[in-house]
């Protein structure tokens, strides 16, 4: 579909493509077609590509079987079709295949018999020999060799989801020996999803081994979609070498979950900025090493602890504010941490959970009274929930300034952070 | 001056034209300022050695983190990137935005429950190129020599600044390191630096004065 959205596909090997729109943003038919089997090539798994083209799908499937590269005129499909023998009869298909084999065999070899060599010595005889002798498959082959059957390369987009599967002759013991027919089906898979225009969310590769009914199923899942198909196989590849591989792998198949293009909309003079790529490999490697890795970010809560957030994607930064809710005559107001408070200082390096401080008479206080003091909404809390702090700065004898608070609940010292 | 000195300094210009170096090329090695000049102006760098591994030793509440802080400053300043791997405490947001540093430009990571991946997320991230610096808080250093050696090319290869801040050393070999700084009570003393005498100590409050005024004052209670 890179090429035109007008593509059928007719198992197992003829791909039908309309390009009469789309021909001139390749260079020309004959460029078009070169780049066409180029690509074909590459897909390939060492088949031979063939291609041809001509006005009606019947006709470039001929052409493509006994005169590959062949272009033929416009509105001169029958003139072409004069020079090819009585063999190409089976291949004047195109989307509709030919129903009764047998009885075209059958027509073929009448046709030897009478002494015929090529398509341009039926071309001689009227439709109505053709229709009386064979029927409605006379008619129809009257109607191809004269290509005026009209069989129209719909625009409807594939349905068929992304699916590979691969079976060693030899089962794999080492990871490159999966890795190899691995890349290769990928390539094919990312070729079909930029046909189609959709990126890769997850691909699900389950190995089913030599010795035992077992399967394993691989998941790999970047942290967000795309169509780099080097993140994938090196994520795939990381995954593959954690596993022993002592009982061989028989077979693989691959699941690919696809998801709708995200578009971006560039400025002709913005440079494309390929920090955003680096990210997302780094953020998917880190996940796949269950590392934790993002941004920090701020959340309304009075709490100190539960007043920061760690987040995956970039933070949006809104400013530090109460957040009030007007119900009918009554206002509610939740208090923000640090939200008047930012010019007082805070610790650099903050505890999740506060530890507790056995030997606090040995911290020398820097001030008498607390500094801050955090209470919950006590109306609102049941006495477990209930939290109120007064907050210190503190000194221990090796020079560590400490952000401690004492419980007001249980009159117990806790570090809650270091000014470091 | 005779006249031929002069003839052949006049000379020598033209001969090895494509050899001189001219006096505004030369230049130190480039670093990350701090902003705190009594440590900038000593070192080589002037500055957090760029391309180098850098040690801080001593325990959380003396003043290491702020000073890597101090150099993220600049950094984002600059709208660069810089990274910081946590052992047990995060570091603060609300610091952060008292020091006017921008949090979308700083990546946290909780350090890995293995060891092994402590290793393997530094060399990802020098290698990323995404970094200007790289602070890595973690309370026992469990990296090789040889890891070492490793994380030191990736360093020079892609001019990231490694900042190491840990309480314990280990044998550490103090040939991989740039710059070692140990924090201890009120002193900072800076034990190696390239080219410069060494020990070098200065008072620790200069670090995080603006923190404390009462520290700044010597204020007690």
């Amino acid at each position: 579909m890179a090429f035109t959205p007008k593509v059928q596909f007719r198992p197992p090997q003829w791909v039908f493509l309309e390009i009469s729109e789309t021909s001139h943003l390749f260079g020309g038919e004959k460029s078009c077609l070169e780049q066409v089997v180029t690509k074909a090539s590459l897909l390939s798994d060492g088949t031979k590509i063939r291609a041809a083209l001509a006005d009606n799908p019947y006709v470039a499937q001929a052409l493509c079987e006994f005169e590959s590269m062949t272009i033929s005129p416009r509105g001169q499909d029958s003139e072409t079709l004069k020079g090819l023998s009585l063999e190409a009869i089976p291949f004047l298909e195109g989307l509709l295949p030919w129903g009764q084999k047998t009885q075209l065999q059958n027509m073929i070899q009448f046709f030897q018999r009478l002494g015929f060599l090529c398509l341009e010595d039926l071309q001689k005889f009227p439709s109505t020999s053709f229709k009386e002798r064979w029927g409605q498959m006379g008619e129809t082959l009257y109607r191809r060799l004269f290509a005026k059957e009209r069989q129209l390369v719909s625009l409807l987009v594939s349905q068929e989801g992304f699916y590979s599967y691969h079976y060693f002759d030899d089962p794999a013991f080492l990871s490159s020996q999966v890795l190899h027919p691995f890349y290769f089906l990928m390539n094919q898979l990312f070729a079909r999803l930029e046909g189609r225009g959709r990126f890769a969310q997850k691909i699900i590769v389950t190995l089913y081994f030599e010795y035992s009914q077992k399967f394993l199923k691989l998941p790999v899942e970047p942290i967000s979609s795309s169509r780099d198909l080097h993140l994938f196989y090196d994520l795939f590849k990381n995954k593959l070498d954690q596993i022993n591989l002592e009982n061989p792998v028989r077979e693989f198949e691959i699941d690919l979950v696809d998801v709708p293009e995200k578009v971006e909309q560039l400025d002709f003079f913005e440079p494309r900025d390929h920090a955003k790529e680096k990210w997302q490999r780094l953020l998917s490697f880190a996940k796949d090493h269950e590392c934790e890795v993002g941004f920090l970010e701020t959340d309304p809560q009075i709490l100190p602890e539960r007043s920061m957030r760690f987040t995956h994607r970039i933070p949006v930064l809104e400013q530090i504010q109460d957040q009030k809710t007007v119900l009918s005559d009554s206002v509610q107001i939740k208090t923000a941490f640090s939200k008047n408070l930012e010019k007082a200082p805070r610790p650099s390096l903050l505890l999740e959970q506060p530890q507790p401080l056995e030997s606090f008479h040995q911290l020398k206080f820097l001030t008498r009274l607390p500094t801050e003091r955090f209470e919950t909404s006590w109306w609102q809390l049941t006495e477990k929930e209930k939290v109120c702090r007064d907050y210190y700065f503190a000194l221990n004898p090796q020079g560590q300034l400490l952000w401690v608070f004492q419980d007001r609940m249980s009159e117990k010292y806790y570090l809650h952070g270091y000014f470091d | 001056m005779n006249l031929k000195t002069k003839a052949i300094k006049d000379l020598l210009p033209i001969e090895l034209q494509s050899q001189l170096i001219r006096p505004e090329e030369v230049a130190p090695p480039c670093g990350l300022r701090t902003g705190l000049d009594v440590f900038d102006n000593f070192v080589l760098w002037q500055g957090l050695p760029k391309g180098e591994i850098s040690l801080f030793e001593g325990p959380p509440g003396l003043g290491a983190t702020s000073l890597w802080l101090q150099a993220v400053q600049k950094v984002h300043q600059q709208k660069k990137w810089a990274a910081f791997i946590t052992d047990k405490a995060l570091l603060s947001p609300h610091n952060l935005q008292q020091r006017q540093l921008d949090l979308d430009k700083l990546l946290v990571v909780k350090k890995p429950e293995k060891k092994e991946q402590l290793f393997w997320i530094l060399q990802e991230m020098i290698s990323s190129s995404l970094f200007e610096t790289i602070g890595c808080q973690i309370s026992e250093l469990s990296i090789s020599h040889h890891q070492m050696v490793k994380l030191k090319k990736l360093c020079r290869t892609y001019k990231v600044a490694l900042i190491l801040i840990t309480e314990k050393i280990q044998r550490l070999q103090q040939q991989i390191l740039a710059l070692y700084i140990q924090f201890k009570n009120n002193f900072i003393t800076i034990h190696k630096a390239a080219h410069r005498l060494t020990p070098f100590t200065f008072d620790g409050s200069l670090v995080y004065a603006n923190s404390l005024p009462q520290i700044c004052k010597q204020h007690r209670a």
